[in-house]
């Protein structure tokens, strides 16, 4: 029979390291339930539930570095069936946030960093975000049943503010249409910020708190500035 | 939303929106469903960090539920769900099409512009022009 420390380095197990995580996976009695619900079960040879065992026997780096938690998309599912409710969306989140942020995968820091520093994952400056805006109005503005549509850009005292992905205004314009068009035929009272007007929050997804904390905030800063009431914030 | 947001209240209220606009007996809803359904796959920022063989493998639960419905149109209520799905229905050859709830909404409004009709299939493509 194969001895557990033919399988593995016994030296690395340290229950220890993970134990300021309060997502109760020392809980986890193996049930495996969690796997069996999981779209990505078997990929890579992932499951939860060998997720969850790894962080309670505190193995760091396997963890950290493995592709794992990021081909998981933190959906809840397992959570949801698990019956001793081990947080393993928030458990994922977290172990995402311990990479360096040199290699989380893909555009997702690039993206983050750029809306930090420019308010939008594109670095579109203002007046071209603005320009784009004031054109899809005007298109809507020609077609009937819309004469006189235009595009209420920071306006005080409306009732909804809107945020907007940024593929819309990159790629996908006649989304903007859409929205609007609902909004008019409702005679909605809308508004929408000039800058800082990203609504993705690519913060969520790299599991960093403080640039998610800081793109909420500017949110809520036109929230208090503009005294809108209501947040559509359709991502 | 539904799951880890607002619950299965909120699922109910885009069944009341999705049933209103495209008529009741044209709407079929998949199975599992709301609080208990599956991820598409298009969410926690697979569709940006660029493991694209892992998220169509991830997808697939979501593409048989959607062709076990026999339904043509698969609706979807956000961006990512909407990238993910359309993805799915290329990439596995699934001849489903998959439009955007705001979309729908504007075509039953009868306000759906010429140029905004990417999505739809020919079935569709002219209605309200
Ligand atoms: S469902 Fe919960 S208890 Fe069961 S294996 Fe998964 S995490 Fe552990
Ligand atoms: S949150 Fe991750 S591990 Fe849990 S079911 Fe969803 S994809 Fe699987």
């Amino acid at each position: 029979m194969t001895k557990p420390d033919e399988i593995m380095d016994l030296s690395q197990i340290d229950h220890g390291v993970f134990r300021s995580f309060p997502f109760l996976q020392d809980h986890c009695i193996t049930c495996g339930i969690c796997s069996s619900s999981c779209p990505v079960s078997g990929i890579d040879g992932f499951d939860p539930r060998k997720l969850v065992r790894l962080i309670s026997l505190g193995m760091k780096d396997e963890a950290v570095d493995s592709r794992w938690p990021w081909i998981c998309t933190m959906c809840g599912k397992c959570q949801y069936v698990c019956p001793m409710d081990i947080h393993i969306p928030d458990l994922v989140r977290a172990v995402r946030s311990m990479r360096e942020r040199d290699k989380v995968p893909g555009i997702l820091h690039k993206g983050l960093e750029a809306a930090i520093r420019t308010g939008n994952n594109l670095g579109l400056p203002k007046e071209d975000f603005i320009f784009i805006l004031e054109d899809v109005g005007e298109e809507i503005a020609e077609e009937p049943g819309f004469e006189g549509f235009t595009v209420p850009i920071d306006k005080d005292g409306a009732n909804i503010l809107t945020t907007i992905h940024n593929k819309l205004v990159n790629t996908h314009t006649e989304d903007l249409k859409h929205w609007w068009k609902i909004f008019y035929a409702a005679g909605e009272d809308w508004t929408v910020p000039s800058d800082q007007w990203e609504g993705t929050n690519w913060g969520l997804f790299t599991g960093d708190d403080q640039a998610m904390k800081t793109m909420v905030g500017r949110i809520a800063d036109h929230m208090d500035r503009l005294k809108v009431k209501n947040l559509l914030w359709p991502e | 939303m539904v799951r880890k947001s607002f619950g299965d209240p909120v699922a109910e209220d885009l069944r009341f929106v999705v049933k209103t606009v495209v008529g009741e007996e044209n709407f079929v809803d998949m199975y599992p469903n709301k609080s208990n359904n599956y991820c598409c796959g298009g969410g926690g920022g697979y569709l940006q960090s660029g493991f694209t063989e892992a998220r169509h493998e991830y997808g697939r639960m979501k593409l048989n539920q959607i062709l076990a419905t026999g339904a043509n149109y698969c609706i979807t209520p956000c961006h990512n769900c909407h990238a993910q799905v359309h993805d799915l229905s290329e990439h596995y050859e699934a001849g489903y099409h998959t439009v955007h709830l705001w979309t729908i909404i504007c075509l039953a409004l009868g306000c759906l512009g010429e140029n905004e009709r990417t999505y739809l299939g020919e079935d569709l493509a002219e209605v309200g022009l």
